[in-house]
């Protein structure tokens, strides 16, 4: 129920012109309107030559968001293949980067949703009082995202001394000895670790704000 | 707010993206971004982050091209490898074939004008005919082909051959001992032995002409030659074509079908060591060259490097 909103909200948005025009500005060797028309009339050579143009970006775009390998190469194999198998629906005259864009995107939206690992953050809410969280509880668990993403692609060291200091409580001199390090070398990672943590943090409390 | 919040939805989808995360983050991720608030910036943000990867082709996208085009049953790129020196020696020997040509049509008119003989051992043979119908020659059989100056066309055949016939409105007959098989343009297989000869017609039509009678076949059918005695019926629910079952693997180790890769097409394999255990899933239909076939394996499995000089495969696990 709550994807359909998502889904038709974000589709109105990518049909708009500005969307588009954002998205290709940027792209050089594109598709021109005459590949998808002979890629609609069942040409081997135009789909060859859609994949070969627009395999780095849907590659890239599912990998990033599906971290599992397998599971990422099967949504860029699948949204290829429906591309074929889908081929009379294409529309020579839209923008076809919007398009794929958007069969790219429902397979990476579909699959988090079906995905059986998946949580727990909107559904195990749904299930437990059959209401969706709260905005307040929302925006605090967004946060807390925030800060986990933030604290996952720090440095390593600099992540090892901010776990131990705020997950396990350790000193800054117990930190030292556990990692070999120097103590000025703790307190510089940690004051390097609550900087990033600022800047992501402060944003937050600016939007709690108002 | 609106502006803040895009912020907000932005910074944690490049953050989600740039790096690996822990199962439980991943979770929380994909939780939040099935709540419906801030549909807007997301998808914003995720068509920022789908348009920060460049179009144009890349290694990858070659090596994956491949894969989907097997996945969809589109033809495969043939490497027919024409060497260099072909077109020139082309160039002088075709005014002279033209003249030897007229000159014998001329003169002897009912002269075969191409000959082509073929044999095999252990391994299989694939080859276009002059004609431009497709031979598939199993193992142990031999193939003696003659075109005559009018077109038609004629194979002795001892063993079993697969064979996809090119139309040009003249017959295309393949005789065994016990019969001769003419077709106009078609696909079947004839395979005689000692103890029988049995003809299948997967396409088109043929007829089997005997000594004393000839019957014709419909596609689907299978004609059976022994003792003397002819019978025809439905191709039998387990006759499998072998040109499409030789080179079809399902799940199949990697090592093992190198091997009939290899025995395929009569190649020595080597390999240095020993290659992990790789199922794979790979159809080939014999017109493939063996560096095409080697290209593919190795991109599909990505576990051995090698080395060919056309008679001798060199692999080494990596």
């Amino acid at each position: 129920m709550a994807m359909e909103r998502t889904d038709r909200s974000t589709d109105t948005n990518l049909s708009g012109e500005r969307g588009s025009g954002k998205s290709l500005s940027k792209d050089g060797p594109a598709v021109g309107a005459d590949v998808i028309q002979a890629l609609k009339e069942g040409g081997h050579a135009a789909y060859d030559r859609v994949f070969t143009v627009y395999y780095n970006r849907i590659n890239g775009f599912v990998a990033s968001l599906v971290k599992r390998r397998e599971d990422a190469e099967d949504i860029v194999s699948d949204v290829f293949a429906s591309l074929w198998t889908g081929r009379d629906k294409l529309d020579p005259s839209r923008n076809f980067n919007s398009f794929i864009y958007t069969s790219a995107r429902n397979a990476v939206l579909n699959y988090f949703r079906h995905n059986k690992v998946r949580t727990n953050y909107a559904a195990s809410a749904v299930k437990a009082d059959d209401t969706i969280p709260s905005d307040e509880e929302f925006i605090a668990r967004e946060t807390e995202l925030l800060v986990k993403l933030t604290v996952d692609n720090m440095p390593v060291q600099r992540q090892k001394v901010y776990m131990m200091n705020r997950e396990d409580g350790l000193g800054n001199d117990e930190i030292a000895a556990q990692l070999g390090i120097s103590r000025k070398a703790v307190e510089k990672h940690m004051r390097l670790a609550l900087a990033d943590i600022r800047k992501v943090v402060t944003a937050m409390l600016l939007i709690l704000n108002i | 707010m609106e502006s803040r919040s895009r912020e907000k939805v932005s910074r944690i989808i490049e953050a989600y993206a740039r790096g690996e995360h822990p199962v439980g983050t991943e979770e929380d991720f994909a939780g939040w971004l099935a709540d419906p608030r801030h549909g807007e910036e997301k998808d914003e943000a995720l068509a920022e982050l789908w348009s920060s990867f460049p179009l144009g082709r890349t290694r990858d996208a070659d090596s994956a091209l491949l894969r989907m085009k097997m996945r969809l049953g589109h033809p495969l790129p043939l490497k027919r490898r024409i060497p260099r020196w072909i077109p020139a020696v082309a160039a002088v020997l075709l005014p002279i074939a033209i003249f030897l040509t007229v000159f014998l049509l001329t003169n002897r008119p009912a002269q075969p004008m191409v000959t082509l003989a073929l044999q095999t051992a252990d391994s299989m043979l694939y080859q276009l005919l002059p004609d431009n119908s497709e031979l598939w020659l199993n193992s142990n059989s031999s193939l003696v082909y003659t075109e005559a100056a009018d077109g038609s066309r004629h194979a002795k055949l001892r063993g079993e051959a697969c064979f996809k016939v090119a139309h040009n409105g003249t017959a295309f007959e393949v005789e065994v001992p016990d019969l001769t098989v003419r077709v106009l343009g078609t696909e079947f297989n004839v395979k005689e032995s000692a103890d029988a000869t049995e003809v299948v017609l997967y396409e088109g039509s043929v007829e089997a002409l005997l000594p004393d009678r000839s019957v014709p076949l419909t596609p689907g059918t299978m004609l059976t030659y022994r003792g003397g005695e002819v019978s025809v019926g439905p191709i039998p629910a387990d006759h499998i074509n072998w040109r499409y079952a030789m080179l079809d693997f399902r799940g199949e180790d990697i090592a093992s079908i190198l091997e009939k890769v290899c025995r395929f097409h009569g190649a020595a394999l080597e390999i240095a060591g020993t290659l992990p255990a790789d199922p794979l899933s790979i159809r080939f239909d014999g017109r493939e060259t063996i560096d095409y076939m080697m290209m593919l394996l190795q991109q599909l499995s990505a576990g051995f490097d090698y080395e060919s000089d056309g008679d001798t495969i060199k692999v080494t696990p990596r």
